[in-house]
């Protein structure tokens, strides 16, 4: 993965001074689900960007189902000579565009009504508190998404006006 | 969808460090108070003299001769300055003494300084000088009326004026060297050296 791009991403625990707002939900420990109800993970962080002062990720730990199925990382840009990654000892996380993630405020649990068990498990994991660039979240929106034409993205935060990062 | 806002932490430790701050200030603005308060306690207990002082000069600042002061006082000096004739002694010293008296009278008012001093005493011995011009005993009844005046006058200094202490010493030594029982005509000098003294110090009082 390029590592030259600028950093656009927080972890929250890096933004000594930002917490979450008092409005809205801090779901770090909730269990995530996927759209059939099946376990993923565990929220384990937020991504924020600093700029628009919202969490546009959230850090999955993943749940051992999904390293048990041992998919190789979906990649729809290798064609267009991207490079091919693989999911390596160690990597147990990635990330979930907010605007994918659907809140349960009673159950405390996060679900997502759009990806399934599989589409996780292809999805391209990455270890604890790696810093988050631009290419691994091409990587992992093209996953979540699979849309057959690999459109550009834009480079700025114009990225996270997509639907995938809507605020609801 | 989810939402997740975030914002930025509320940093108490400005609010606390302002706080201590002024917690600091009013610490210092009290124990600076209380360290005034303390001088003036030892003043009070050294020294009684020193906060008299003090207190007098606080005194004397809010207080304002009056007009009716300082004419008498200028009326007084104007007619001890003149060249009198002495050979006039009785009148001169009856009208000298009760304008003295006036005068004195007048800036202890203005000053508000209770005298408690018997001046009527002193109106009847300037009176009695006249009674009978050949009476020996006016250099007695002078050096008691201008006895009586000049405890006054050292009441009113040792309240309103302590940095003349040495004046109202000044009248008070001419008035001791009036000699009783001699005749007046013959102690001239002495007894106009004892108005000219009181005069002088009538008149920086007026001036302070």
């Amino acid at each position: 993965m390029d590592t030259d791009n600028k950093k656009n991403l927080y972890y929250l625990e890096e933004l000594s001074d930002y917490t979450v707002a008092d409005n809205d939900k801090d779901v770090r420990g909730w269990e995530v689900k996927d759209k059939d109800g099946r376990a993923i993970g565990t929220v384990d962080n937020l991504l924020v960007n600093k700029n628009t002062e919202r969490v546009v990720y959230l850090d999955i730990e993943v749940d051992t189902s999904i390293i048990a199925a041992n998919h190789k990382p979906y990649n729809s840009r290798v064609k267009d000579g991207g490079h091919e990654y693989l999911n390596e000892d160690g990597e147990n996380h990635f990330i979930l565009p907010i605007g994918m993630a659907h809140l349960n405020l009673e159950s405390e649990i996060v679900f997502t009504e759009s990806i399934n068990h599989q589409t996780f498990a292809e999805t391209k994991r990455m270890k604890k508190g790696t810093p988050i660039h631009r290419d691994y979240e091409v990587l992992v929106l093209d996953s979540y998404v699979r849309n057959e034409h690999a459109d550009p993205y834009p480079k700025d935060d114009k990225f996270y006006d997509r639907a995938e990062f809507n605020r609801k | 969808m989810a939402e997740i806002k975030i914002k930025k932490k509320t940093t108490i430790w400005p609010w606390i460090l302002a706080i201590l701050a002024v917690l600091v200030i009013l610490f210092i603005m009290f124990f600076a108070n209380d360290d005034d308060d303390g001088t003036d306690d030892v003043s009070d207990d050294t020294s009684e003299m020193v906060t008299d002082d003090v207190n007098q000069s606080m005194d004397n600042s809010t207080y304002v001769i009056s007009d009716t002061a300082i004419s008498e006082i200028s009326e007084y000096t104007t007619f001890v300055n003149k060249d009198a004739e002495m050979g006039l002694e009785h009148e001169y010293a009856n009208a000298a003494l009760n304008k003295l008296i006036e005068a004195t009278e007048s800036i202890a008012n203005s000053l508000n300084v209770n005298i408690s001093s018997d001046l009527e005493t002193a109106r009847k011995n300037a009176e009695s000088i006249t009674d009978d011009p050949l009476d020996l005993t006016h250099a007695d009844k002078i050096k008691n009326a201008g006895s009586i005046v000049v405890d006054a006058l050292r009441n009113i200094q040792s309240q309103r004026f302590p940095n003349m202490e040495t004046e109202v010493g000044e009248v008070h030594d001419a008035l001791v060297a009036i000699i009783p029982g001699e005749k007046t005509l013959e102690q001239t000098a002495t007894v106009k050296n004892f108005f000219n003294e009181a005069g002088q110090l009538l008149t920086n009082m007026k001036n302070k």
